[in-house]
């Protein structure tokens, strides 16, 4: 096996907000204006080091369309980790963010790794949701929050080192009770289901999320 | 080359059942009646948003009467930017299909084709993505079969009536609604188990309470037609026929929706260049809705809850519409069958989903065939191989005839138009 860990990270919010072109530049170190819509998902991986460890990303990338998603819990299963994408040039792709997390509460456990992300820092004058009032919600929300531009490079690698970096400080510390680290990450493995008890009351948390716990 | 290319559209239309009869006077009026209807929705849209012709105490921004224009306008606009949002990133690499004028095109039909499901309040829902592909390969289609004129006059007054190039948005709206009607609709809706997020209302969101949301997730039945018919290409149709690839991806946990759900969306035009899309699309337009043969695979019978019952059948009905369909799935799996095998779980999602995964439509339709003729066959799956063979040999000779029944019924219809063309 070539890496150390293998995780899987999850791309949701709205349509448009940019989730592919993040990924795309993740993964290729490309970009491109003329996108096209991700019908369901789609799919990329990365190997990057982090902390001199080799860490496998498999990173899926999900239809930003909100309304009745039809295979939902196909995505979420056995996620590592939630990336959830915001533009910071649409407020409405920022007030949908309760909403996200609502449904992904609903599918994986709350201990799982979550990010926020407000993408196109690159497009400044057309901004309509300040540094503060994200940084805030994400305080609120008890998740981390960085602000990329796939279009210029800027902190996109970082945010996905981020993530890397928690996310084997979380299986470290979980190796030390059952699961044997790296040997978890063999690919069968890997969409196990989660621990339930680690998330307790994850499912029925719905209504307590949206408000910032 | 170029000829099939006029004859597309109308082909298209015959096999979608937009037209029917063997004459092409009959196919003109035919269409013309369907036009009337398009332009009727583009007229009621222009008179139900036109302000000025409303009474000013019930229709002003500030009333929350459920006929207030304004109310209507705000929705409206809603729908046309969501759409607009993909006709934006709709074949970008076309340079037809990518103008601004062919965008409003894609847009206007896309906006029309939803409020004609759903009154226009709710028009919205109808909406998903993956229909701008659809119409847009479908408009680009009508596009290349446009009637440029001819020499002769009565040619060209039927020429123009049957294709005229003033009806290229009418008749791909119509050639669009009906490949809806083939079980597409289906594959889009979330019918049973919906999640549904409220939908956005011009006069503050509705409580959280009024949608039912759905509970932890658990695996269960299917909750919509299109995972009812996943389940069935891969545990049924794909176990029957190639058992070992089947069980490889089903140890590897891969679901099949995560890979079909594309598929079977956007009719495999991922899948292909858009000119081979053409080509594969040609033969799943060919067995729209041709009887099954005796002893097809068929869904496993429901016994679960009522609603279950009607998601699986709306999914059966689905695969009966356009019966290739499924069958291309599973040829197109085995395209890549013997990489598959040796890859693990991210190498095996990889290559699943990164599009363009066959550049032959026509060998794989022709391979559909066949796994439909013969693989796709048999009643139950302990088949013994003796009877296999038996089984085997008869779908042979029925292909056989089948395939005979369907030249002369290309020629059928051809004949008229190079008739009317020359005389």
């Amino acid at each position: 096996r070539d890496y150390d860990h293998l995780f899987k990270l999850v791309l949701i919010g709205d349509s448009g907000a940019g989730k592919s072109c993040l990924l795309l530049r993740f993964a290729d170190d490309a970009f491109t204006e003329s996108y096209i819509t991700t019908i369901g998902v789609d799919f990329r991986f990365k190997t990057i080091p982090v902390d001199k460890k080799t860490i496998k990303l498999q990173i899926w990338d999900t239809a930003g369309q909100e309304r009745f998603r039809t295979i939902t819990s196909a995505y979420y299963r056995g996620a590592d980790g939630i990336i959830l994408v915001y533009d910071i040039c649409d407020r409405e792709s920022f007030a949908h963010v309760d909403e996200w997390l609502n449904e992904v509460n609903r599918y994986v456990n709350e201990s799982t790794c979550k990010i926020l992300i407000g993408n196109k820092c690159d497009m400044e004058s057309e901004r309509q949701v300040s540094t503060e009032e994200a940084k805030k919600k994400a305080d609120d929300l008890g998740i981390a929050y960085i602000e990329c531009s796939a279009k210029e490079a800027t902190n996109v690698e970082q945010a996905f080192q981020m993530m890397s970096a928690e996310l084997i400080e979380k299986r470290q510390k979980q190796g030390a009770g059952g699961r044997s680290g790296p040997s978890a990450g063999g690919g069968v493995g890997l969409l196990q289901p989660k621990n339930r008890e680690a998330g307790k009351g994850s499912c029925g948390g719905l209504g307590s999320c949206g408000g910032g716990d | 080359v170029g000829e099939l290319r006029c004859l597309r559209r109308l082909a298209w239309a015959r096999l979608l059942g937009a037209v029917s009869g063997d004459s092409l006077e009959q196919w003109a009026d035919q269409m013309d009646e369907h036009r009337r209807h398009y332009n009727n929705l583009v007229e009621n849209f222009k008179k139900e948003t036109n302000v000025k012709a409303h009474d000013p105490n019930l229709c002003n921004p500030l009333s929350r009467n459920s006929n207030n224009p304004f109310l209507k306008i705000q929705v409206n606009e809603d729908l046309l930017r969501e759409i607009w949002k993909d006709v934006e990133r709709t074949f970008p690499e076309c340079e037809f299909l990518s103008s601004a004028e062919s965008r409003k095109v894609l847009q206007r039909m896309l906006f029309h084709w939803c409020r004609s499901m759903n009154p226009s309040s709710n028009a919205s829902d109808s909406y998903r993505q993956g229909m701008n592909e659809l119409v847009a390969v479908i408009f680009s289609v009508v596009k290349q079969g446009e009637y440029a004129g001819g020499s002769w006059e009565s040619a060209e007054a039927l020429g123009t009536r049957l294709c005229g190039s003033g009806h290229n948005e009418a008749d791909a709206y119509i050639l669009f609604s009906r490949l809806m009607d083939h079980g597409l609709r289906a594959m889009f809706m979330n019918s049973g188990r919906a999640s549904a997020r409220p939908s956005k209302s011009p006069i503050g969101d509705l409580p959280r309470s009024f949608f039912s949301g759905r509970g932890p997730a658990e695996q269960g039945p299917p909750g919509s037609a299109i995972l009812a018919r996943c389940q069935f290409i891969f545990d049924q149709v794909l176990h029957c026929m190639d058992e070992d690839l089947h069980t490889h991806l089903k140890k590897l946990e891969i679901e099949p929706q995560v890979f079909l759900l594309r598929w079977l969306r956007l009719l495999f035009c991922r899948e292909f260049e858009l000119e081979e899309t053409y080509l594969l699309w040609d033969g799943l337009f060919a067995t729209a809705g041709r009887p099954a043969p005796p002893g097809a695979l068929q869904y496993a019978q429901c016994t679960g809850a009522p609603a279950e019952a009607a998601v699986v059948r709306e999914a059966a009905e689905a695969s009966a519409a356009l019966p290739l369909v499924d069958f291309t799935a599973v040829a197109l799996l085995r395209t890549m069958r013997g990489e598959l095998l040796s890859l693990d779980q991210t190498d095996c999602l990889r290559r699943l989903l990164s599009g363009c995964a066959a550049n032959d439509a026509t060998h794989l339709v022709d391979t559909a065939r066949k796994l439909q003729a013969a693989g796709g066959a048999p009643v139950q799956r302990n088949l013994s191989a003796r009877r296999r063979l038996c089984f085997d040999r008869h779908q042979q000779l029925r292909l056989k005839a089948k395939r005979q029944a369907c030249r002369l019924r290309l020629r059928s219809w051809r004949t008229p138009f190079e008739e009317s063309r020359s005389s």
